[in-house]
């Protein structure tokens, strides 16, 4: 590993004598420490796993193990992209994700300048905490909950009917389901999206509003002007992080809040995977279904990395 | 201070790196591990309790045996099992109560050949009262690789009515589908509630009312599994025909394919949503309790199963095999391993062992009776407290209920064992009923290799199944036909017709019982 130095001279050109490895270790020995259990983990469960990718080009069974499993090539990915559902699950996360993005993405922006305009501290702290509570909802809890609300005799639909309206089949119909399915994820995520943003609009210099209010520039303005432009590299990382995600997505997600009546949007790739691998065992096409979609994520993140860089932001990588 | 949390950190670092290099404890005994169903009884621990510590102080101290339960969740067994099995920590009996995943273990290589020399040395009382299915069925490719629990009849699958209801809308018990649906119809005009409708997945049995007897040999072969549902058969599409109906008409629940569990079901049926519901009636079963605390008026019948038939004189019923759990031995299990569990299997049947597993301490969870049957004490909730089923899910190794030398004491033990005290009347209706469908009744085609794509596509099918036969019943009358075909045609691309295809094949071939 070689450290990057500060091409801007500056402090870094004081630095040449850079220290040894050994004094680095030794005068940070408690850094590392703390960094080792974190990179183990990483190196096990991240890297690790990469050696089972190989039975995405096997015909593996479970009980002969990997190395007895027979070669079969790309045979398991013309199985998997000639299924009935293939088609069907790419389109579908695409669909779910791309909307995901589209709603879910620029919602914790519009919290966090919101927020961030709120003057009560109480009121701002008290706010805050509620916002990020859903996140720490798991799921399954979310979707016992949502269909206990949103079924035909749920309570909402009980208000609706009892106030004179028509029940609404917010997770009984597809087109309802699908935004019902938005929507949920947007209230889940919403709040705990603003911390980085809250962080981020910390670091925009003071000196900077006070010129624009010295100018004259409303609130409005100084939010359009000042506060987004400060944010926008934070912006631009998260948005190629998000975009490598299009392809993924969360299984639990889908399946929690799936139902068989509603299925045109809920054939995912995760879920696919989940039935193929966990539910069947056909561990081959599963992991070969799962690396397409990572080697198609991966694809979509270095090439909107490469964007951003054209448009003169600095990147991810 | 600094120092302090370094050395704080170290050591927690030191102790997580080294706990997992922490030496098993070793012992000279052999390990036999048994499998346990886990149903997710509250507070029940189900490889730690009273009867696993009993059966290891009795069993296995003894015969220097250390008996290992591993707990196998119900609800995902293939998936427990397909796990452990490839992780090489799965214990070493491999159990399935449907013939089709148990060869499928088969096929994957999980098991290994049994010497049933060995078996009758070891496990002599068993060998001897199941040796003839052994013979029968546990022979796949020439080498003998089941043994089997029996399974004596049973009778408490039963479906609740509300008799309450009924005799509020002026009708009587229904023996025909048309009288059930009328029933239900009068119901609905009185306001009262659905029929009891549940997500039907993963087992498929819902076509033999509307099958014919005498059946077809072939037909029956090729489409009757229980993991894989017959959606293109006529059958089936008779009986989406009727349930496209029944939803149309407002009496099954609009949104009764939420109701994926038997919970949800249940939770219907005693909120007086619905009046109707199926289930394995048992003498603790809570059900009616539950039902009376909200309905005290409520009045409860055995619901005839004929009332499920187009026409009860010629329709077919599902017979089981004749054995419960069907066995085999893990392949990675080594000789002195395989012989322990042998002699595990005997032991349960020596002496009173199997009687206190089924029943638990006298005296303190029940009394004999003059019969020499254990009457239950009633809220019993001591250390020795049974099961929620009765710690079915360990000796349901050697039978799937319980068993007694007459036949009059075999009935006064099945009314203690199943039904609710003041309800003995719904078990009794049930063994009329049953005894009546006994000639109409048939078990599914046993094939003698394993059908593989039948594990290759029952999941995917099954997912399917629900989408396409939700969308059957949920379209509008006239659209039913155009539905159902297009289903018909998915549900053969997505590999029905390659079951269908080597089911024909294997049974052309002769290779079927």
């Amino acid at each position: 590993m070689t450290l990057r130095t500060d091409t801007n001279g500056g402090l870094a050109r004081r630095d040449l004598r850079r220290p040894g490895w050994g004094k680095t270790l030794r005068n940070d020995w408690e850094l590392y420490l703390l960094l080792l259990p974190p990179m183990l983990f990483a190196l096990l469960f991240k890297y690790g796993s990469y050696a089972g990718l190989v039975v995405a080009f096997k015909d593996y069974k479970i009980l002969k193990g990997f190395f007895a499993s027979k070669w079969v090539g790309f045979a398991q990915f013309e199985k998997v992209f000639a299924t009935r559902d293939f088609a069907r699950a790419v389109r579908n996360t695409l669909l779910l994700n791309g909307l995901d993005l589209i709603l879910g993405f620029p919602a914790p922006i519009m919290l966090a300048l919101l927020l961030n305009e709120v003057r009560g501290r109480a009121f701002k702290r008290v706010t805050q905490t509620l916002l990020y509570l859903p996140h720490f909802l798991s799921w399954v809890i979310i979707g016992a909950i949502a269909y206990q609300l949103f079924s035909l005799s749920g309570i909402v639909n009980t208000v609706i009917t009892n106030a004179g309206g028509a029940a609404v089949p917010f997770l009984q119909e597809n087109n309802h389901w699908l935004a019902s399915y938005l929507m949920i994820g947007v209230w889940q995520n919403m709040g705990w999206g603003t911390i980085v943003y809250l962080a981020a609009i910390t670091g925009v210099n003071p000196e900077l509003y006070e010129a624009a209010l010295t100018d004259g520039a409303t609130r409005l303005r100084r939010m359009w002007h000042v506060t987004l432009p400060g944010i926008r590299p934070t912006i631009v990382t998260l948005l190629i992080m998000n975009l490598g995600r299009v392809m993924g997505g969360s299984f639990e997600r889908v399946y929690a809040l799936m139902n068989v009546a509603t299925t045109e949007y809920t054939y995912t790739i995760p879920v696919l995977v989940y039935r193929w691998g966990l539910e069947s065992g056909r561990y081959s096409q599963a992991t070969a279904l799962g690396l397409f979609q990572s080697v198609i994520g991966l694809l979509l993140v270095l090439g909107s990395d490469f964007a951003a860089k054209r448009f003169g932001e600095e990147g991810l990588l | 201070m600094k120092k302090a949390l370094s050395i704080v950190l170290a050591l927690a670092l030191a102790m997580s790196l080294g706990l997992a290099f922490t030496a098993r404890a070793s012992v000279n005994t052999v390990t036999i591990k048994i499998p346990v169903y886990d149903r997710g009884f509250e507070g029940w621990n189900v490889t730690d309790n009273y009867y696993t510590q009993w059966i290891q102080k009795e069993f296995g101290d003894p015969n220097g045996v250390n008996v290992q339960f591993v707990a196998i969740t119900r609800s995902a067994e293939v998936q427990d099992y397909t796990q452990m099995l490839a992780a090489g920590n799965a214990p070493d009996i491999v159990f399935h109560y449907d013939m089709p995943q148990a060869v499928a273990y088969q096929a994957e290589g999980a098991l290994q050949p049994l010497d049933l020399e060995e078996f009758k040395q070891y496990a002599p009382t068993y060998y001897d009262k199941t040796i003839g299915m052994v013979e029968q069925y546990g022979e796949l490719d020439g080498e003998t690789y089941f043994i089997f629990a029996t399974r004596p009849t049973a009778y408490n699958y039963l479906t609740l009515i509300r008799l309450d209801w009924v005799e509020q809308v002026g009708k009587t018990l229904p023996t025909s589908l048309k009288e059930l649906d009328e029933l239900a119809l009068a119901w609905r005009e009185a306001g009262l509630g659905y029929l009891n409708h549940q997500l039907v997945k993963d087992n498929f049995t819902y076509s033999y009312p509307f099958r014919t007897w005498p059946n077809d040999d072939r037909e029956h072969a090729l489409y009757s599994e229980l993991g894989v549902a017959d959606f293109t058969w006529g059958p089936s599409r008779d009986y989406l025909k009727e349930l496209n109906y029944q939803y149309n008409a407002g009496i099954i629940d609009p949104e009764f394919y939420l109701n994926a569990d038997t919970n949800e079901a249940l939770a219907d049926f005693v909120s007086g949503r619905a009046g109707t519901y199926s289930l394995y009636l048992a003498a603790s079963s809570p059900v009616i309790s539950s039902l009376l605390a909200n309905f005290p008026e409520a009045k409860l019948a055995t619901l005839n199963p004929a009332a499920g038939y187009v026409n009860p004189e010629q329709a077919m019923e599902r017979g089981y095999w004749p054995f419960g759990m069907i066995m085999g031995i893990n392949g990675k299990t080594d000789e002195t391993t395989r012989v322990a569990v042998w002699k595990y299997l005997e032991w349960m049947l020596r002496g009173d062992n199997l009687f206190k597993l089924e029943n638990g301490v006298e005296g303190e969870n029940y009394t004999l009776d003059a019969d020499g049957l254990a009457v239950a004490a009633p809220d019993f909730s001591g250390p020795s407290l049974l099961s929620a089923n009765k710690n079915k899910d360990y000796w349901c190794l050697w039978e799937e209920s319980a068993t007694y030398p007459t036949d009059e004491l075999q009935q006064k033990a099945n009314l203690l064992n199943w039904a609710p005290a003041g309800y003995e009347q719904l078990i009794i209706d049930s063994k009329a009923y049953f005894d009546a469908l006994t000639p109409y009744r048939a078990p599914d085609a046993l094939f003698t290799t394993a059908v593989t794509t039948v594990a290759e596509y029952k999941a995917d099918l099954n997912a399917l199944w629900q989408e396409l036969y939700v969308k059957c019943a949920m379209a509008a009358p006239e659209d039913f036909d155009k539905v159902y075909e297009e289903s018909a045609k998915a549900f053969l691309e997505a590999g029905y017709q390659e079951i269908l295809d080597q089911k024909a094949e294997l049974y052309d071939a002769g290779k079927v019982k």
